[in-house]
C-alpha cells in the first residue's frame, strides 16, 4: 500500500500545480541530516516486507541486512574474496570440504560469541527452508563443528562456486534463533528482528516503510570510525518522490533518481553522485517450456524486434549501455560477443508463424520501476507492428518469483532486473540457467538444456580457473546462441549522497547499499 | 428576408417554450462542452492523428510542434492522439459506471419500496452502512481485489456508488406510492409488479437522472484517480489518469504530458457537474432559489 500512498501525495502535488498555487512540501527538520550529526537516511526502492537474512538473494533485502549481520566470506571492490566472520579458510584436497576458522571475540548484539555452531545452524536453517540463499547451497551436505571457533563444511561434489556464494549467507544467532523458532524455523520472528554480529543493530523496522540502524560499538571487525551513527532508510520506490524527498532535505542518500531527475538533484549545493556500473542487467526472461517460447527462432524474433539502442538512449538517458552477452559487463569470463542489434525485417520473418496464430503473449513486469514499464510497453508496441499481440501484466517481485515455482504459473515473457548472485559468473549461468534450478524460482526462464548443464557442471566441478573461464565463457555463447534469454542493457545505478561523504563504492556480492562502507567527514 | 424571420423564430421559439428563466451562458457552455465530449468519445480515437499506442523512442519527450501540436511523451507517443484516444477509456468508463450504479440503485429502491417495512429497513440500512464508506477508498478496494484493470476500476465504482443512487430512488418512489392515482390503481385491483412498472417507476426517476448527470463528472474524477494509483487502466492504456501518472515522471522538464490530460479531466468533471446542476435547477427550480 506504501506505493498507492506516495502516489497519492503526488496527486495532490500535482492538484496544487494545476491551480498554479505550487506550495512547497514542507520538510520535517527533525528528519534531515543537519551538519554535526551523523545520522544519514537513505532512500530505498524496492520492497522489503522482511528483514530475514535468507532472503538475502533480493537486493532490497540484501542492503536491508548486509549493516546488521556478517557472513563468513565477502567480495571487496577489487573482486578479491576476504574473510569477514571467517578470518581464514583452507580447502581440503579433494575439494569435498572447506574449515573456516572464525574471528576470535567476535560477538552477536546481545552479547553471545559468535561459535561453530551457529555457521552449522545458520547452513542447516537455510537449507531446510529452501528458499533465499539456500539456491548458493545447493552442494552443502553438512557442517561439523570442530571447535568453537572452526567449522568444517561438507559438499556434496565439489564446487568452485560455493566460496563465492557464502558472501550472502548471513549467520544468525543460533542460541537466540532457537528461542524464537516457533515452527517456522524462526521466519516470522527473523522478519522483523535480527539476530546478527554485524556493524549496526536493529533499532526499528516498519515493513515497507522504513528501518533504522544504530552503530554497534562493540563490534570486533574491521572497524569504520566515520561510519555514521545511525542510519535510516527510508522507503521511497518512485524517483520522482525521492527527488522532491532529497530537495525537501528529507533524505541523504538515494540510488532510484531516475536520469529526468537527476539534474534537478545535482543543481542543489552540497550533493554528488557516484557512478557505479553494477553487475546488474536488464532482462527479458521467457518462458522457455511452453509453447510459443519452447522454440529459439521464435525467442530470437522477439529479440530482433527491440530496439535496444534507442532503449539505452532514451529510457535509460545514457546512463546504460545496450547489453552484450548473457552476463553483465563488468563480470569476467565473459566471451566476445557484439551486442544484439534490432533488425525488423529478420524479426518479421522469424516471428510469421507466431503472427499467424493470434495467441496472446503475456508479458510481466513491475509497474513501479519505471525502467521496466517502460520497456516492457515498447517491446508491446514493436510487436504489436509485427502482429503479434502482447497484453501486459503488472506484478510485484514475490508475486513473480512465485509464479517460478511451476511452468505453468511463469509468465510467457518478463521483463526483470536481473543481478548475479555473487560475482562469480559460474553463479549466474548456474542459478538463472542451470535445469536443476527449474521451479525453484532461481531459473527464470526454465531453461533446460542437457548440453549446457554438463559443461556447467564441468566447470563447477574443476578447481583450474582457466579452465572454468573458458567453459563459462562456452556457455554464455550457447545460450546466447539459443536465445536462452533476452539480454537488454546494462545498468549503471547513479547514488547521489552528501559532498562530505566518501567510500561510496561497489561491493560485487552486494549490488545494494553497503552504508558501514561509507566515510562521513565534517 | 425570409432568413431574418427564420433566425427571429428560432431564437423566440425556445423563449416561449421553455420554463421562466432563461438558461444562464455558463450553463450553455457547459451543454456544449458535454456534447462535443460525448461526440469525441465516439469519434475521438478515429481523429487522432497519430497511432496513440505506437512507441517512437527516437521521438521521445519532444515539445509542442506542428507535427506532434501537444507534443509526445516519454516513449515518444503522441500526446494528443492519446488524449483523444483517452477520451473513450475516461468519459465512456464514467457513462458506464454511473449507468450500472444507476440501474442498480433503481433495482434495489424498487425492491424496497414493494417488499414491505422488514425488507425495505433491512435494504435501506445495509446502503446507509455502504454510504459511510468513502467512495474513492471502496472503490480502491475492490478494484485492487480484482487485479487492476479498467474493467475493475468499472465495477469497482458500481460496488461503491449504487447506494447513493437506490437512496434517492427510493426516497422518490415512497413519494410517488402514496399518491392518489397508485392508490387509484390498486384500488381497482393493479398487482404489485404492475403498479411498480406503470405507475411508481416512471414518475420517480426524475432525480435519478439528475443525479446520474451530476455524478458522471465525480466518477471521471474517480476513474481517474483510480488510474493515477495504479488500481486502474493499464499500461499501454490510453486513459488520462493514467497518462497524469506516467507524465508526472517528466512533470518539471515535459509539462504538457500530465497537463493535457490534466486538463480534460478537469473540463470533463466541471462540464458534467454544471450540466447535472442546471437539471436539477430547471427540474426543481424551488431548489435553486432556496
Amino acid at each position: 500500500m506504501s506505493t498507492f500512498r506516495t502516489k497519492r501525495a503526488l496527486g495532490l502535488g500535482l492538484a496544487a500545480l494545476a491551480l498554479g498555487t505550487v506550495t512547497a512540501c514542507a520538510a520535517d527538520p527533525s528528519d534531515s541530516g543537519a551538519a554535526g550529526d551523523t545520522t544519514l537516511t537513505f532512500g530505498v526502492d524496492g520492497t522489503v516486507p522482511s528483514i530475514d537474512p535468507v532472503l538475502a538473494d533480493n537486493s532490497t533485502v540484501d542492503q536491508s541486512v548486509v549493516p546488521m549481520y556478517e557472513s563468513l566470506v565477502d567480495y571487496d571492490p577489487d573482486g578479491s574474496l576476504q574473510g569477514r566472520l571467517a578470518t581464514e579458510w583452507s580447502v581440503a584436497d579433494d575439494a569435498r570440504s572447506v574449515t573456516f576458522t572464525l574471528r576470535d571475540g567476535a560477538k552477536f548484539h546481545d552479547g553471545a560469541p559468535v561459535t561453530a555452531e551457529d555457521v552449522k545452524y545458520t547452513l542447516d536453517r537455510a537449507k531446510a527452508l529452501g528458499v533465499g540463499v539456500a539456491q548458493f547451497l545447493s552442494d552443502y551436505a553438512s557442517a561439523e563443528v570442530v571447535s568453537d571457533t572452526e567449522v568444517r563444511i561438507n559438499l556434496a561434489s565439489p564446487s568452485s562456486i560455493f566460496l563465492g556464494g557464502l558472501a550472502k549467507v548471513y549467520i544468525v544467532n543460533s542460541k537466540l534463533v532457537e528461542k524464537n523458532a516457533g515452527s517456522d524455523h524462526g521466519q516470522s520472528w527473523l522478519a522483523s528482528n535480527e539476530a546478527g554480529s554485524g556493524p549496526y543493530t536493529l533499532d526499528d523496522f516498519k515493513p515497507n516503510r522504513q528501518i533504522i540502524f544504530d552503530r554497534y560499538d562493540d563490534f570486533t571487525g574491521e572497524v569504520n570510525d566515520a561510519a555514521p551513527e545511525q542510519i535510516v532508510y527510508r522507503l521511497i520506490p518512485e524517483s520522482s518522490t525521492q527527488r522532491e524527498e532529497m530537495l525537501a532535505g528529507n533524505i541523504d542518500v538515494a540510488d532510484g533518481i531516475e536520469p529526468q531527475d537527476l539534474e534537478a538533484v545535482l543543481e542543489r549545493d552540497g550533493l554528488t553522485s557516484v557512478e557505479l556500473a553494477k553487475a546488474q542487467g536488464l532482462y527479458v526472461y521467457f518462458n522457455t517450456q511452453r509453447p510459443p517460447f519452447d522454440d529459439p527462432k521464435v525467442r530470437e524474433g522477439i529479440r530482433r524486434a527491440y530496439d535496444y539502442q534507442a532503449h539505452a538512449e532514451t529510457i535509460l538517458g545514457g546512463h546504460g549501455a545496450v547489453a552484450s552477452g548473457v552476463a553483465p559487463a563488468v563480470m569476467d569470463c565473459r566471451p566476445d560477443i557484439e551486442s544484439f542489434e534490432q533488425d525488423l525485417d529478420e524479426a518479421r520473418a522469424l516471428l510469421a508463424g507466431l503472427a499467424a496464430s493470434g495467441k496472446e503473449l503475456t508479458l510481466a513486469y513491475q509497474s513501479i520501476f519505471a525502467e521496466q514499464a517502460d520497456a516492457a510497453t515498447a517491446l508491446q508496441s514493436t510487436l504489436r507492428d509485427l502482429g503479434v499481440s502482447v497484453k501486459l501484466k503488472t506484478v510485484d517481485y514475490p508475486t513473480y518469483i512465485e509464479s517460478l515455482g511451476a511452468v505453468a504459473t511463469t509468465p510467457d515473457m518478463a521483463v526483470i532486473w536481473d543481478n548475479p548472485p555473487t560475482p562469480d559468473v559460474g553463479s549466474l549461468l548456474t542459478t538463472r540457467y542451470h535445469s536443476k534450478f527449474r521451479e525453484t524460482s532461481t531459473n527464470f526462464g526454465q531453461y533446460a538444456d542437457p548440453a549446457v548443464d554438463k559443461l556447467l557442471d564441468q566447470a563447477n566441478a574443476t578447481g583450474d580457473a582457466d579452465e572454468r573461464c573458458d567453459l563459462y565463457q562456452e556457455v554464455q555463447q550457447m545460450l546466447v546462441d539459443d536465445s536462452a534469454s533476452m539480454p537488454v542493457a546494462d545498468e549503471v545505478t547513479t547514488v547521489v549522497v552528501p559532498e562530505n561523504v566518501s567510500g561510496v563504492e561497489l561491493y560485487p556480492a552486494h549490488t545494494g547499499y553497503m552504508p558501514q562502507t561509507y566515510r562521513m567527514e565534517d | 428576408m425570409t432568413g431574418t424571420t427564420t433566425l427571429a423564430s428560432v431564437h423566440a421559439a425556445p423563449r416561449v417554450r421553455r420554463a421562466r428563466r432563461r438558461t444562464p451562458w455558463i450553463d450553455r457552455i457547459a451543454y456544449g462542452t458535454v456534447l462535443v465530449l460525448l461526440l469525441l468519445a465516439v469519434v475521438g480515437p478515429l481523429i487522432a492523428p497519430h497511432d496513440p499506442y505506437s512507441v517512437d523512442l527516437g521521438q521521445a519527450l519532444r515539445a509542442p510542434s506542428g507535427e506532434h501540436l501537444l507534443g509526445t511523451d516519454g516513449l515518444g507517443r503522441d500526446v494528443l492522439s492519446r488524449a483523444l484516444a483517452g477520451t473513450r477509456a475516461s468519459i465512456l468508463g464514467a457513462l458506464m459506471a454511473v449507468a450500472g450504479a444507476a440501474l442498480i440503485g433503481i433495482l434495489v429502491a424498487s425492491i424496497a419500496t414493494i417488499g414491505g417495512r422488514w425488507v425495505d429497513d433491512i435494504v435501506m440500512r445495509f446502503c446507509d452502512i455502504t454510504l459511510s464508506l468513502p467512495v474513492m477508498v471502496m472503490a480502491l478496494g475492490v478494484a485492487v481485489a480484482l487485479g487492476p484493470s479498467l474493467r475493475s476500476a468499472v465495477i469497482a465504482m458500481v460496488v461503491a456508488w449504487w447506494p447513493g443512487f437506490a437512496r434517492i430512488a427510493r426516497a422518490e418512489m415512497r413519494t410517488v406510492i402514496t399518491s392518489p392515482y397508485v392508490e387509484a390503481a390498486r384500488v381497482l385491483g393493479a398487482g404489485r409488479w404492475r403498479l411498480m412498472t406503470r405507475h411508481v417507476l416512471p414518475n420517480s426517476l426524475d432525480g435519478v437522472y439528475v443525479q446520474a448527470t451530476l455524478e458522471i463528472g465525480g466518477a471521471t474524477l474517480i476513474m481517474a484517480g483510480l488510474s493515477f494509483v495504479g488500481a486502474g487502466a493499464q499500461p499501454p492504456s490510453a486513459e488520462w489518469g493514467a497518462m497524469v501518472e506516467t507524465g508526472s515522471r517528466y512533470l518539471t522538464s515535459a509539462w504538457w504530458i500530465s497537463v493535457v490530460p490534466g486538463l480534460l479531466i478537469t473540463l470533463t468533471a466541471l462540464a458534467f457537474a454544471l450540466t447535472g446542476d442546471s437539471l436539477r435547477t430547471r427540474n426543481h427550480p424551488d431548489a435553486a432559489l432556496s
